[in-house]
């Protein structure tokens, strides 16, 4: 983004492509557009000189000074610009090419713009290291200051470090008007991050089916109910979002109606990611409890990792997790066992938080009962709209087909599921830490027992307040 | 845009071209086609070769466009001089875009204020929005390394014998050290004013 903003020079005018001839030959001009050409020349205006000369030789194809000062451009042009040439490979994307550049021209004499590209150069390598004395170097020039100390706060909320972040932020929104709309967005962002982040969640929700068994079939007698929910989340992260990180939440949803479902869900979980969001391997351990009704329901290990891998637009994920799962109560025990999830997916990413991507997940369920025991696998198809920096949509839509390994004697069938999935949400940040959501989601299960075909509506509003404390 | 749609206009109305006029026409469609280097060269070919002192002043609001603003600075100065009657709120308004570019905010506020809506609604809220801005970031104290790079500014402006523009940040300066208790070097900012406005008028 800044990058753009400082690589907005207008359109170079090449001095060594042919001029055409004007039809009329016009001395006269030639002699005025060659005092501006060798005006701006003086200037340094190049490419304004080279514009008067090529008219200058337009107007008259035998002046002499025109076509040798085209010609002194041309190979002027020809030798290279070294800051053009760099920021050329900036733009194209091969900045270890243009970080050697900037540093030649920077080795010639202090250049806060050489410094500050280059900065930002290292900081897309995600080599914050070496960026911030380079966007230190270019604070010494008032007029970059405030784009360098833009860059040095998005390093600090990077590493965790919110408070840095959010007072970088505040003094580029409050000394550059053409900076503060990004930097109060980044503002808010920083106020939610940190090496400490709380998070609370509470609203109300209703779904039309809320009892079903843990593998996704309704139980009988159930019906529809609403609920209130609220969850709170506590994220450590000394070193910030690459590290080592501890997590621990705890999610209590009442329902209206149907208490014997009434769901309690306790996590906690230790992990380590390597990377920053948009490249990143990620390994984790978490244990969940869970009580359904007031009872003891499932207790579950988890083991999981993540990659990811980002290019330009494109970004590449991968994700595996096995969940060694126990039921507690006498009903679901036969649904305990091992359960593996995977899923591969891609998105495009168009810019300010928006995507549109596509994944397939395959899960397989070793449950301890053999007539539960299936492989489930589908497309899905998901989309990020950000409609404005504070208000967000997104859509998500999957296909999944689960086929069971053995026939179940009591359905005197073996069981093959398939379920259609939509949800879509929308995102409003009301304030720096706090957002509000609404959320609809839907699923119609087809089933080859008819028993299990049923159709489940949910839908809710969520208050979240989410603060980094350190 | 608007000036070359403008400048479109009186030509075609004018129907004669005189010296230099067909260079402004050429001008006025180069910088509607966002041909802005072409624009300036045809601009200032068309002021060489006699076309009134409105081409100084569109050669001005292209260097605006090229992203020159200390040299748009020093076109606008030199422009007022050579045609004051030229002037109109929208070229005040590219005017301000420039002193804005070169962080001479207090200089673009003065310009936007005459601006208003006398230049359509689309500018009248562009120049609003501007000085909101302004007013935001001029809200607080000026610091004293603030006033010190328009000084530093100023100084390197003069030395390089660009007396209209090292005027225009040593006016910036006093103006901002006004806006403090101890007035940092606002007398050193205006004995060099005064100095500079001297020697402009010489």
């Amino acid at each position: 983004m800044i990058s753009a903003v400082l690589l907005a020079v207008a359109s170079a005018i090449d001095p060594c492509a042919p001029v055409e001839p004007a039809q009329r030959r016009d001395s006269t001009a030639a002699e005025a557009y060659l005092e501006v050409a060798e005006k701006e020349q003086r200037d340094g205006a190049l490419d304004t000189a080279a514009a008067a000369y090529r008219s200058a030789s337009r107007a008259d194809p035998q002046n002499t000074k025109a076509r040798a000062g085209l010609l002194a451009l041309c190979r002027h042009a020809a030798e290279g610009n070294p800051f053009g040439e760099a920021l050329r490979r900036m733009e194209s994307g091969d900045r270890r090419g243009a970080i050697a550049l900037f540093g030649q021209i920077r080795g010639t004499g202090p250049n806060p713009a050489s410094a500050l590209l280059q900065g930002i150069c290292h900081y897309e390598l995600q080599e914050d290291e070496e960026a911030v004395p380079l966007f230190r170097e270019a604070e010494r020039d008032p007029s970059l200051a405030p784009s360098a100390e833009l860059f040095l706060g998005l390093i600090s909320l990077r590493q965790g470090g919110g408070e840095a972040a959010e007072r970088s932020f505040e003094t580029v929104a409050a000394r550059d008007p053409a900076l503060a709309p990004t930097a109060t967005s980044l503002l808010r962002l920083a106020r939610r991050e940190g090496r400490v982040v709380f998070s609370l969640v509470a609203g109300p929700s209703g779904d039309s089916n809320v009892d079903l068994a843990p593998d996704g079939s309704p139980t009988a007698g159930g019906s529809a109910d609403s609920a209130g929910t609220v969850a709170a989340g506590l994220l450590l992260r000394p070193s910030g979002e690459s590290g080592p990180f501890v997590s621990a939440s705890g999610t209590y949803r009442k329902l209206a109606r149907f208490t014997q479902f009434d769901l309690g869900v306790v996590e906690a979980g230790a992990g380590w990611q390597l990377g920053h969001e948009p490249r990143h391997v990620l390994v984790g351990y978490a244990y969940d409890f869970m009580s359904l009704g007031g009872d003891a329901y499932l207790s579950a290990h988890r083991l999981q990792a993540e990659g990811r891998w980002t290019f330009q637009q494109l970004s590449l994920a991968a994700s595996y997790a096995v969940r060694f799962e126990s039921f507690l109560t006498g009903a679901a025990a036969p649904y305990s066992g091992t359960r593996q999830l995977g899923e591969l997916s891609g998105e495009w990413r168009l810019g300010g938080g928006s995507a549109v991507g596509l994944a397939y997940a395959a899960t397989r369920d070793r449950t301890d009962d053999a007539t539960l025991k299936y492989l489930e696998h589908g497309p899905r198809a998901f989309a990020r709209f950000a409609a404005t920096p504070r208000l967000r949509f997104t859509l998500d839509a999957g296909l999944l087909l689960r086929q069971y390994d053995n026939q179940d004697p009591a359905l005197a069938a073996t069981r093959a599921d398939t379920y259609l999935d939509g949800g879509a949400a929308a995102e409003l940040d009301i304030a720096d830490r706090w957002t509000g959501r609404f959320w609809m989601a839907g699923r119609r299960a087809f089933s080859n027992v008819a028993d299990f075909a049923y159709t489940e509506l949910s839908a809710g509003l969520t208050l979240t307040l989410m603060t980094g404390l350190l | 845009m608007k000036v070359a749609g403008f400048l479109t206009l009186l030509c075609l109305a004018s129907g004669v071209l005189a010296a230099g006029e067909d260079h402004l026409l050429a001008g006025a469609q180069l910088f509607r086609e966002r041909r802005f280097q072409e624009a300036y060269v045809e601009f200032m070919v068309a002021s060489r070769l006699g076309a009134g002192g409105d081409a100084a002043w569109y050669a001005a609001a292209t260097l605006v466009k090229l992203q020159r603003p200390e040299d748009a600075l020093e076109a606008f100065d030199a422009a007022e001089r050579a045609a004051p009657s030229a002037a109109d709120p929208l070229l005040d308004y590219y005017r301000a875009l420039a002193c804005y570019d070169a962080r001479l905010f207090l200089c673009a506020d003065v310009l936007l204020d005459g601006v208003g809506d006398r230049t359509g609604p689309r500018i009248g809220a562009q120049a609003r929005k501007m000085r909101a801005d302004i007013a935001a970031l001029l809200s607080s104290e000026p610091s004293v390394d603030s006033i010190d790079w328009y000084h530093s500014r100023g100084e390197r402006a003069r030395k390089e014998g660009r007396d209209a523009l090292a005027a225009l940040y040593y006016r910036e300066a006093s103006a901002l050290a006004a806006r403090r208790p101890d007035h940092h070097r606002q007398a050193e900012a205006r004995a060099t004013l005064s100095s500079l406005r001297k020697e402009v008028a010489r």
